[in-house]
């Protein structure tokens, strides 16, 4: 399954640093009820900070986030609004939130704030789900599962295979209201985020412009997922209604990984949900009246994903051409694939498509760098300019393998403006804000949110390529507390901070 | 010995040779034993002959019982009468007695594999068992009966490319491949096997050979209509949507009265969201196929798409009833039936689309949930 990957600036320093998460070892046969414990360093979830000269260092001894668990995902918010980012490390048996102490140390306040959770927790994402200024925490569980000796696949030698989730039974996410006083509660059957499903990806955005955050699941071979928020706070599962919860065709997908942004420039936020070979990664263009069209044969998705298996995937502009292109980690989910399936592999390279206009996507990866040749179990993805440069780097990880640091070299000549919103009435991360900010090619929108991809967590701060304009006519937010802001003409090539004003 | 033997009854050229061959072997110290056994042989091979064409006198004039008979007779007097075995055979076949027809040519190929009109019979009476195992829902008989008479024919096209279909119709695709790929080394331009390797690559998603294949095929027989649809289904697949058109034009300009080129130009129209495109092709399906399922289930995700839902739900309703497996039927129906707000009927069609999905999973995927080693 993989494990995930965050893109944060822990420290404040103003560089991205980098969290990776690790599993625990396993014995074959391992017992039922085990909670695999990380038995030593190798196992050790790492945080590594970045250095002025671009490098970077080990610190997680130093900061405590070892981890004990077989950890998968990862999450950054900050939940306490105290300038520091927080981490919510999910995994099997149990998951883990750190505090931030601002000092370059962590506490593990799992036990006090009430999220430890339990069973088989995947993808989280930091949202404030009531606007009271402080993020809560939505945990997706991926099924019922525990170490029973089950045989999938065929009997020959080598032939076994990971068996199918429908094998196993579906479960319910978690949602943990912010207390504010350092505590959670959680609170998904009151809020209806407890339909079971079979949770790996979670992105949020206000799909319907209503003005509440909404979130999209993506679910493993079964319906996806889309929780309407409703005027009272609560949520509805409406997916089938949307039509996202299958694909053109009618039928269900193995969803992995997925993010919301808009990729065609109406100011509605998008879609898209990766999945299995064969099922072609879905782009769901949003039509405004509370559904989706199934975009990926009219994008020229459908074409390029059609033997490819994707996990994490985010939204971003690599060329600053002002359109949203997509990169997305691959490989299949069974390792011995080929021996079934030849013309199928296991490891693939990363994927890029770039986003042509007109709702239209072309592979780009054969053109982007030898790193898009190498084949890797891919899964988790998270994206942020490491290097401030103007230019989204990202980081992958990969099953059984290293995480690998992709830095963006594209030449474009285009301009670009990064925002950091700092929320002072609206959670300080300002996640669910939404941007516009207006070219002479026209306005384009950004939700703010740490998640999507999958087991991962991105740079939180937006960032929008300006094309060949070297400034943005204009910068509207709307901050989640439905505060609006005016920007102005707002300079290109710079990285600003944007306060919350109070009105 | 035995093959030897095989050669000395069916000629007498061979009989001759043999013969000087084992004199000049013993010398003459065995002349009078080998005289004697050579004696011994022809006044039975001699019998025996004119009985086998007696039988076959029988079998002409259709008395195939009495033929059988009197042959089986022989084989019993003489189990190493290859021409009786062989005879035995071609009535049995005739008889559609295609297990013991088996079993009679398998004597002679055991002591000749090289025998043509045992080999022929062996891959006939092959087919033959096979496809009746198929009509009676064996499938895995029917394989075995292939697998064994290619042990004994290995390098028959006809019974490489039956083998490659059955394997192919239980998704054996390995077997599938192999066997037809064989037949394709046999004879490189022997369509029936280019057609069915494509097929299999198809089954097994290697598209770019399929398609290789499809095309090589198309060369040899270039007005084969059903073809042209192939490739183009394929094509569609790829979502090379303009080459898929082309080919699914050219099989409908070569086949008129035919619905599936039109059903999936209108499924090429539905995906680019070309909606008046669509609705005409499905028209044309419908038009001489009025139960399609594929097409009704086309018509009302377009009447869905144009949030028509009475129509949709009118041609859902037939959609699931001609196509009882097609979730995409049962998933739109689902979701017209919530937006007439028949909530509780659109739960049901929703929860027979996933029983339908979760079984096509199983079916496509292969596994089983079963206590490990």
């Amino acid at each position: 399954m993989g494990s995930g990957v965050a893109l944060f600036d822990y420290d404040n320093d103003g560089r991205l640093d980098v969290f990776l998460v690790n599993g625990a070892p396993l014995s074959d046969p391992t017992p039922s009820g085990t909670i695999p414990r990380k038995t030593g360093p190798l196992y050790w979830n790492r945080l590594y900070h970045q250095k002025k000269d671009g490098t970077f260092e080990d610190v997680t001894e130093k900061a405590g986030l070892q981890g004990t668990n077989y950890d998968m995902g990862v999450a950054v918010g900050d939940y306490d609004n105290d300038g520091f980012e927080d981490l919510y490390v999910t995994g099997y048996g149990g998951n883990h939130l750190y505090h931030n102490n601002g000092n370059g140390t962590f506490t593990d306040v799992t036990k006090e704030s009430g999220t430890t959770g339990g069973g088989w927790s995947t993808s989280a994402a930091w949202v404030d789900l009531d606007n009271d200024g402080l993020l809560d925490l939505v945990v997706l569980r991926y099924v019922k599962w525990d170490f029973e000796d089950l045989w999938c696949g065929e009997k020959r030698p080598g032939y076994r295979s990971y068996c199918h989730p429908d094998v196993f039974p579906a479960t319910t996410p978690l949602a943990y209201h912010n207390d504010g006083n350092g505590h959670f509660t959680e609170i998904s059957a009151k809020l209806g985020l407890d339909k079971p499903g079979k949770g790996l990806g979670i992105a949020l955005a206000d799909f319907d412009r209503d003005g509440r955050i909404d979130l999209a699941v993506a679910n493993d071979s079964m319906v996806e997922f889309l929780y309407h928020q409703k005027s009272n706070g609560s949520f509805e599962e409406q997916g089938l209604m949307a039509q996202i919860a299958v694909d053109g065709d009618g039928r269900t997908y193995a969803g992995m990984g997925i993010d919301a942004q808009d990729y065609n420039d109406d100011g509605l936020p998008d879609l898209v949900i990766t999945n299995l070979a064969n099922q072609k990664y879905a782009l769901y263009r949003n039509t405004g009246d509370g559904s989706f069209d199934y975009a990926t044969h009219v994008s020229g998705v459908g074409g390029i994903t059609m033997l490819h298996s994707g996990w994490g995937t985010k939204f971003f502009d690599y060329n600053n051409d002002g359109l949203k292109d997509l990169i997305i980690a691959q490989g299949h989910d069974i390792d011995n694939i080929e021996l079934t399936y030849p013309q199928l592999r296991y490891k693939e390279p990363l994927l890029l498509m770039r986003n042509m206009g007109r709702g239209k996507f072309a592979d780009a990866s054969v053109s982007s760098g030898d790193v898009f040749k190498e084949a890797w179990a891919g899964r988790g993805l998270a994206v942020g300019d490491l290097d401030n440069d103007g230019r989204e780097d990202f980081v992958v990880t990969t099953n059984d393998g290293p995480a690998y640091v992709i830095h963006n070299e594209t030449r474009s000549g285009n301009h670009w403006v990064t925002l950091d919103l700092v929320g002072h009435k609206s959670n300080r991360d300002a996640i669910g804000a939404e941007i516009k900010v207006t070219t002479s090619r026209g306005a384009q929108w950004w939700t703010v949110s740490t998640a999507g991809s999958y087991l991962s967590s991105s740079d939180k701060r937006a960032h929008f390529g300006l094309g060949s304009d070297d400034h943005a006519k204009s910068i509207e937010i709307l901050w989640p507390s439905g505060i609006r802001q005016q920007l102005g003409e707002v300079k290109g090539d710079q990285m600003l901070r944007v306060d919350e004003p109070a009105k | 010995m035995s093959l030897r033997s095989g050669a000395l009854l069916n000629s007498n050229k061979y009989s001759y040779e043999y013969r000087c061959g084992l004199a000049a072997s013993f010398g003459a110290v065995g002349l009078f034993l080998i005289a004697a056994i050579i004696a011994t042989s022809l006044n039975a091979q001699s019998s025996s002959s004119g009985t086998v064409e007696q039988a076959r006198a029988l079998a002409v004039s259709g008395q195939l019982a009495q033929a059988s008979e009197m042959l089986a007779a022989i084989v019993s007097r003489d189990p190493r009468n290859l021409a009786a075995w062989e005879e035995l055979g071609q009535v049995q076949l005739a008889q559609s007695l295609n297990d013991d027809a088996m079993k009679s040519f398998e004597t002679v190929l055991k002591a000749n594999p090289h025998s043509p009109p045992a080999g022929a019979g062996e891959v006939r009476a092959a087919i033959a068992s096979a496809l009746a195992d198929r009509a009676a829902g064996n499938a895995d008989r029917a394989l075995a009966t292939l697998a064994r008479a290619k042990g004994y024919v290995p390098d028959s096209v006809e019974l490489l490319i039956a083998f490659g279909l059955q394997a192919d119709s239980m998704q054996i695709y390995k077997d599938a491949e192999t066997a037809l790929t064989e037949a394709h080394k046999l004879e490189p331009q022997n369509p029936k096997a280019l057609y069915a390797l494509a097929h299999v690559e198809l089954d097994e998603q290697m598209m770019g050979e399929a398609e290789a294949n499809l095309r090589a095929y198309l060369k040899i027989n270039p007005d084969d209509a059903s073809a042209h649809y192939g490739l183009g289904h394929l094509l569609y697949m790829l979502s090379k949507d303009d080459e898929a058109k082309t080919e699914l034009e050219r099989s409908i300009a070569l086949q008129p009265h035919q619905t599936e080129s039109y059903y999936e130009l209108g499924q090429i129209a539905l995906d680019a969201h070309d909606d008046a495109a669509a609705k005409a092709a499905y028209t044309k399906v419908l038009a001489s196929a009025p139960n399609h399922g594929g097409a009704l289930t086309g018509m009302g995700v377009l009447s869905y798409r144009a949030k028509d839902y009475a129509a949709a739900e009118s041609y859902l309703k037939q959609a699931v009833v001609y196509a009882p497996d097609y979730v995409t039927a049962h998933r739109y129906y689902a979701m017209t039936l919530a937006r007439l707000g028949q909530q509780e009927q659109s739960e049901r069609e929703m929860a027979l689309a996933e029983q339908l999905t979760e079984e096509q999973n199983k079916l496509r995927h292969g596994y089983t949930l079963r206590p490990g080693p």
